[in-house]
């Protein structure tokens, strides 16, 4: 029988992904929770069922069979030229930070956008700001890439108590992923702590506070209704904050679910955004993507204008 | 001429005494409504226009009613209500048909032209006067439709970019003028000269543009209306652009705006002048401005209404959206042209300035700035880009700086002012507009704006008068709202504070007097969400305290413009 043909059930595949890492059967027990003894006998069992006589041939077996799988992935995506929707394609296959590419800096929190508003007010850059700006785009970067175990990292440093205090919005942010990954323990004490807070001073917003809802409700049930309140933020035109990261949410969300049409239509309304933003810039003089005259002008000057500049 | 005896002539139309008394209160109607037109009051003709023309209706006097519908058309256009022009020139225009009255027939063609051209649509308006000529064509000798039309023509063809045409037709209209022609209607002497001298300097042709130009200046100098002004400044401006003096043509068209937006059939010609001026000057972020309003509220509103009417569909193919394409254009090479912001000049300095002239009618000083946050949200609520937002919620911040002119014992006194002292108050839009003169910087340009229009009233009545409607900047409508709720909600001006809920209703009942209604709904619609998030209830009455708090909650710094 073909190696690619073969059946296999989550345990089984499991067991090959961690031989073909390289894992002794005690690594692979301890990771799947078994005595080492009930490892061995399920491996002899899965050997046999797979026609191989060691671990060295089980994993060129698995390592064939992968390649094998994917040859044929790839051919079926030629047959099929897909839906000409290319960023939702991308979307599909990598994740959203890669898809936006360059253009995910006119999205989010501190953006590009945000950066020129704070020119045109003639505001001094205070370093604190910068840094917290800093740390949101680390936020922003891990909610495109739907990198929750980031959020956790940030949160189990000081259990986001520095967040709390100084940028509130980014806080709720980081809720927001810490829930997203199921960390939600961590999430429900932080969100807390950020109502309490709101008490003495800033904390997050109503909004910010109702976008938490809304996601942890999402999250939580199988109704396909529950995405209507995080769909009425991504949709709405007045909140540029809320609606892009409703957006990021949604298209991961939707995209765990197996809803794809849908996933795509969110990744290609979260590159609306970006290219609004662009044009804006644009518009306002700026040039987006920093290259200005200086630099074309550097790659296209004659070698007798070089001589004469030196 | 300033007491018109309308009230007396509206009675007279409305209940005439006799027969005889009608008629010649219509006739009297018709030289008022003249009168005014010439002095740019059309507004204040349009209700005894109505009137006159509802009276020979009744009256079946198909002479005077045919007259009326001229006149009310006239009227319209120049308020720039072109839509309802265009309806009174149609039912004219269908009237001088069925009687087979040629020369009025040509009259309404030469005069719908004149509406749409006013609406920018030129190829449209081109139709019309060439159906004009037509239909005057066989009659020998001076003719003033032909004369009228022709010139209007030369125009259209040089906004067509067909120069050598506008020439060729401008000249033909000259030789037809006659001393009667120029005595009757000099303003359409001027707009011949105008057309003449654009015509020209487009084809090169600086020594006749030069003639032309002379002979311009010397009918204005003899009329001088405001009308006639207009188009005088704009022909020397035209001139000096293309002699290479923008900075002239610049503080001379200054002037010129102001005095158009009083008379809104002129506005887009200074408009399109003051753009190319500006550009020509080099400051690419100022035209871009003004190529915004020119298409906002001229191409959109003008040309979008007209199309609806029916009647016009005829003509409308292969017209449609040619000024777009040609502002497109102009709008890519301006944004090609534009270099990042920087703060203006001195910000800080005029912040504070600002803010101590707010000091003498504000105790807390904060006026200026919670103004701000105002006009930022609701120029974000109402589709105005993010940045853009901002720009507009920082140069309102300035919106008061001209208070410092004001002597601060009237400030301070409290009761009613008295004329005097009110029009030392309402100097301030001027003298604020004269202390940011002549700066570059595209913020403080639009601040200026923002001073100098932040009291006009969306009907006419604020000051300065009789610039309204869409007429007025959409950042000075933007924060002439902002202005007014802090007002009330604050007690700016010794007025008594009023609650936030109050404050929205004043502004509501105000809607389409002094404000513009579709952004009052949109500020109604952004206090009520923002209101609700900080969980607060109108309808109990939030007071001063609540709306800090709201103030401070607009102006949070949460990583987003």
């Amino acid at each position: 029988m073909n190696a690619k043909d073969v059946a296999l059930d989550a345990k089984n595949q499991r067991m090959l992904e961690l031989l073909a890492e390289g894992s002794t059967s005690r690594v692979i027990a301890r990771q799947m929770g078994y005595q080492e003894g009930t490892m061995r006998v399920y491996l002899h069992n899965l050997y046999r069922r797979i026609g191989v006589a060691n671990k060295t041939e089980a994993v060129v077996w698995y390592l064939n069979r992968e390649r094998a799988r994917e040859d044929v992935k790839a051919v079926e995506t030629a047959q099929h030229p897909g839906t000409g929707d290319l960023l939702g394609d991308m979307a599909m296959e990598e994740d959203l930070y890669v898809t936006l590419g360059v253009m995910s800096h006119f999205v989010g929190p501190y953006g590009k956008l945000w950066e020129v508003g704070q020119k045109m007010a003639g505001d001094e850059p205070d370093p604190k700001l910068i840094e917290r700006r800093a740390r949101a785009r680390m936020l922003w970067r891990a909610l495109l890439r739907g990198d929750w175990s980031y959020a956790k990292r940030v949160h189990d440093v000081d259990q986001g108590a520095g967040l709390v205090l100084d940028a509130p919005s980014d806080a709720a942010l980081l809720v927001c992923l810490l829930q997203a990954g199921g960390f939600t323990l961590a999430a429900d004490r932080l969100a807390s702590r950020l109502t309490d807070k709101r008490k003495a001073g800033p904390g997050a917003s109503a909004r910010e506070s109702a976008l938490i809802r809304a996601l942890r409700d999402a999250l939580q049930s199988d109704d396909p209704h529950a995405f209507a309140t995080l769909t009425k933020f991504a949709a709405d035109k007045t909140n540029a904050a809320s609606r892009q990261v409703a957006l990021a949410f949604l298209f991961h969300a939707y995209k765990a679910r197996g809803d794809s049409p849908r996933a795509r239509e969110a990744a290609n309304a979260l590159w609306g955004e970006a290219e609004a933003a662009r044009k804006q810039l644009q518009a306002m003089g700026e040039k987006p993507f920093g290259a200005g005259d200086s630099a074309v002008k550097a790659i296209t000057a004659k070698p007798r204008e070089k001589a004469a500049a030196r | 001429m300033t007491e018109v005896p309308t009230e007396e002539l509206l009675r007279r139309l409305r209940a005439p005494r006799d027969e005889q008394d009608a008629a010649a209160a219509i006739d009297e109607t018709l030289q008022v409504c003249k009168a005014l037109h010439t002095r740019a009051r059309s507004s204040e003709a349009i209700p005894l226009a109505l009137a006159a023309l509802e009276c020979s209706e009744r009256r079946a006097d198909a002479l005077r009613m045919r007259n009326f519908l001229m006149v009310c058309g006239v009227l319209y256009a120049d308020m720039g209500d072109v839509v309802a022009a265009i309806g009174y020139y149609l039912r004219g225009l269908r009237d001088a048909a069925a009687a087979e009255d040629r020369i009025n027939m040509a009259r309404y063609w030469n005069n719908l032209g004149i509406a749409l051209a006013i609406g920018g649509s030129f190829a449209l308006a081109a139709r019309c006067y060439e159906r004009c000529i037509a239909l005057v064509e066989p009659m020998e000798g001076p003719n003033y439709s032909r004369y009228s039309a022709l010139g209007n023509l030369s125009d259209a063809c040089y906004q067509l970019h067909r120069y050598a045409e506008g020439v060729l037709h401008g000249e033909r209209a000259l030789r037809e003028t006659t001393p009667e022609f120029l005595r009757q209607d000099p303003y359409a002497a001027l707009l011949l000269r105008r057309n003449l001298v654009r015509a020209n300097l487009s084809q090169g042709r600086i020594d006749e543009a030069a003639a032309h130009l002379a002979a311009a200046l010397e009918i204005a100098q003899r009329y001088p209306t405001p009308r006639v002004q207009i188009a005088a400044d704009i022909v020397r401006a035209s001139f000096e652009l293309a002699t290479g003096h923008a900075d002239v043509a610049l503080t001379r068209l200054d002037h010129t705006l102001t005095s158009s937006r009083e008379l809104p059939a002129t506005l887009r010609d200074t408009l399109a002048c003051v753009v190319r001026a500006e550009e020509s000057a080099g400051n690419a972020a100022r035209a871009l401005m003004r190529l915004e309003e020119l298409s906002d509220h001229i191409y959109h509103l003008a040309i979008d209404r007209a199309h609806e009417h029916l009647e016009l569909a005829g003509l409308r193919e292969g017209s449609a959206g040619a000024p777009d394409v040609a502002a497109e254009q102009d709008r890519a090479r301006l944004e090609a042209k534009l270099t990042p912001r920087e703060p203006p000049e001195a910000w800080n300095t005029l912040r504070r300035l600002a803010m101590g002239a707010v000091m003498r009618i504000d105790d807390s000083a904060w006026h200026g700035k919670r103004v701000g946050a105002l006009t930022k949200a609701l120029a974000a609520a109402s589709g105005v880009p993010p940045l853009n937002a901002l720009e507009m919620g920082l140069a309102a911040e300035l919106h008061d700086i001209g208070m410092l002119s004001v002597p601060e014992a009237i400030l301070a006194k409290r009761g009613e002012l008295n004329d005097a002292e009110r029009s030392l108050v309402e100097r301030h839009v001027e003298a604020g507009a004269e202390m940011l003169r002549d700066d570059v910087h595209p913020m403080i340009f639009m601040a200026r704006e923002m001073v100098r229009y932040h009291h006009a009233h969306w009907d006419g009545a604020g000051y300065p008068s009789r610039v309204n409607g869409t007429f007025i900047p959409l950042a000075a409508r933007i924060c002439s709202i902002a202005d007014a709720y802090d007002s009330m909600v604050s007690g700016v001006g010794h007025a008594p504070r009023r609650d936030m809920g109050g404050a929205l209703a004043e502004l509501k009942r105000q809607s389409g007097r002094q404000f513009d209604p579709g952004l009052v709904s949109c500020f109604d619609a952004l206090i009520r969400s923002e209101t609700a998030e900080l969980g607060m209830d109108l309808d109990t009455g939030p007071g001063f305290e609540d709306f800090q708090a709201l103030v401070s909650a607009l102006r949070e710094d949460r990583g987003f413009v």
